[in-house]
């Protein structure tokens, strides 16, 4: 019986070790597009080149482990299989990956941009940022 | 000279532009080895005719390194060269790339300099070894023996309901110099024009493609000697040869024709490529080509991925007319003879880090009209494949 408790328990740990950080995807606040999850994804992925409202977008994407959780959860891929589908299109000239910053460095392009488009860490949301969705 | 001039022309509109260029390099290697596992030879690429590998472990028959360099000249235009080095070339440099890309707006690019022939649904980044799930695409499809084109591309993309196209439409000069398939030199001068067209629906993704040679002349040892053979043996005995053999013969008219149907399916973990291409010569010598892949991949895990893949060959011989010397019928008949060779293959590749995959695979080729030795052999080969 104790084993079976000492097992929940570190199940129940191992699981919360899962449930790792939220990332906010924000825009400049003067930004007043309704952006999908489906739109956050062509943008990131260089489908698109605008934002729904037709303004032109310039994605950020971030250098540290949040940007693996982005990767997953909205464009639902690996870090190899998110660079074998940059490789194709950087070499043959079709488009190139977004510039990748610190979190500091994204909101302070975020919030001097309206053209641009980023994510960070929950956690780390400040209030001159707007957040389209939280994933 | 012309092709000198144009990729300084490439070159040089950069340093014309303003300070705010953007520079980026990347590159690529793949390291490749392998061996054959019987007494034959095998070719992996028709187009680097010195890449051949025997019974020895041998390095240098597909490895190579690409480095890409860009310039963001401005908004919608950008310069970009791309220099391979390769083991089949003795890693002397080559410059398959070099061109200007101007985005005309969000759905139309147009590229003119020296460009990627794309005959393939792979061509675009066939080197690009990280990008395919294979070490090579299966080399049976992969016939054509020209790399690069200078000329014109445009490239667009459009959208019906939830189908998305991709259109390219191409023309321009292939001026190269191969070792075919006979392991003869092979002089290609072609002007081409193509299209092709993309649809792709969620996990469907099918290309259907199409050129044509519009002028082709074609060099090598033996078919400028069939030719002067043919003429002199008509000259000894007029009449013996039919004049349609001539015309088929002749170096300066091999026009032909490139079809192919591709598909991507992506279930997931469970995916599956195939490839249906066609080089067709008109009135030419040589064989119509009729080359099939299919490979079905599984993810097994997020850095795991084998796969197997089955090639089927089946071509037509070229006409040939008999002119009743020995010597030139047995010599015209080999130049157009056709192949049936089945092939499967199993392998796999493995994301060791982000930028870095390991891959092998074992392939078998049989036939029932050839013991050629390209025709029949078994490989097995590694490979390190590199961004950078």
């Amino acid at each position: 019986m104790k084993s079976l408790y000492l097992a929940v328990l570190l199940i129940a740990t191992l699981f919360s070790g899962f449930a790792t950080a939220e990332v906010a995807v924000i825009v400049h606040p003067s930004n007043a597009d309704t952006i999908s999850q489906n739109d956050v994804s062509d943008i990131f992925l260089g489908k698109t080149k605008s934002f729904p409202g037709g303004s032109s977008v310039v994605p950020i994407v971030l250098n540290d482990a949040t940007v693996d959780e982005f990767n997953t959860k909205l464009l639902g891929k690996s870090s190899s299989q998110l660079q074998s589908y940059w490789s194709k299109l950087v070499f043959t000239g079709k488009a190139n990956p977004p510039k990748s910053v610190s979190s500091a460095e994204m909101i302070e392009l975020i919030k001097s941009n309206p053209n641009m488009i980023g994510f960070v860490d929950s956690a780390n949301l400040t209030a001159d940022l707007k957040v389209v969705g939280k994933y | 000279m012309k092709k000198t001039l144009l990729i300084a022309a490439i070159l040089g509109a950069t340093p014309l532009a303003s300070h705010a260029v953007d520079y980026s390099v990347k590159g690529y290697a793949s390291f490749v080895a392998g061996m054959t596992t019987d007494k034959n030879e095998f070719r992996p690429n028709i187009k680097y005719g010195d890449g051949v590998y025997d019974q020895s472990f041998d390095f240098s028959p597909e490895s190579r390194v690409g480095l890409q360099f860009t310039a963001q000249i401005t908004d919608k235009l950008s310069a970009t060269a791309q220099v391979v080095s390769r083991g089949a070339l003795d890693w002397e440099p080559e410059l398959p790339w070099a061109y200007l890309a101007y985005q005309i707006n969000d759905n139309l690019q147009v590229k003119a300099g020296r460009l990627k022939a794309p005959y393939y649904m792979f061509s675009d980044y066939q080197d690009v070894g990280y990008a395919l799930p294979w070490i090579s695409p299966p080399r049976n499809a992969y016939i054509v023996p020209a790399d690069y084109l200078e000329g014109i591309n445009f490239i667009g993309n459009f959208s019906t309901g939830a189908i998305d196209h991709t259109v390219e439409i191409y023309g321009g000069t292939i001026d190269d110099t191969r070792n075919s398939n006979t392991k003869d030199e092979l002089d290609i001068n072609v002007d081409v024009v193509g299209i092709s067209w993309s649809p792709s629906y969620d996990w469907l993704t099918m290309r259907f493609t199409y050129n044509e040679a519009v002028t082709a002349e074609l060099h090598s040892p033996a078919l400028d000697g069939f030719n002067a053979g043919l003429a002199g043996f008509e000259a000894a005995s007029p009449g013996s040869v039919d004049p349609k053999m001539l015309r088929r013969a002749a170096s300066d008219d091999q026009k032909s024709s490139f079809s192919g149907i591709g598909l991507k399916a992506d279930f997931e973990k469970l995916f599956i490529l195939a490839e249906l291409n066609q080089l067709e010569w008109p009135v030419g010598i040589f064989a119509h080509q009729k080359r099939f892949y299919a490979t079905a991949g599984y993810r097994v895990t997020d850095k795991f991925t084998p796969y197997v893949t089955f090639m089927k060959n089946d071509d037509t011989p070229g006409g040939i007319i008999p002119t009743g010397n020995p010597a030139l019928d047995g010599g015209l008949t080999a130049l157009s003879a056709a192949s049936d060779t089945t092939g499967w293959a199993i392998g796999g590749r493995y994301d060791l880090m982000p930028n870095v995959a390991l891959k092998a695979e074992y392939q078998s080729q049989s036939s029932d009209l050839s013991n050629n030795s390209e025709d029949v052999a078994d490989t097995l080969r590694v490979a390190v494949d590199i961004l950078f």
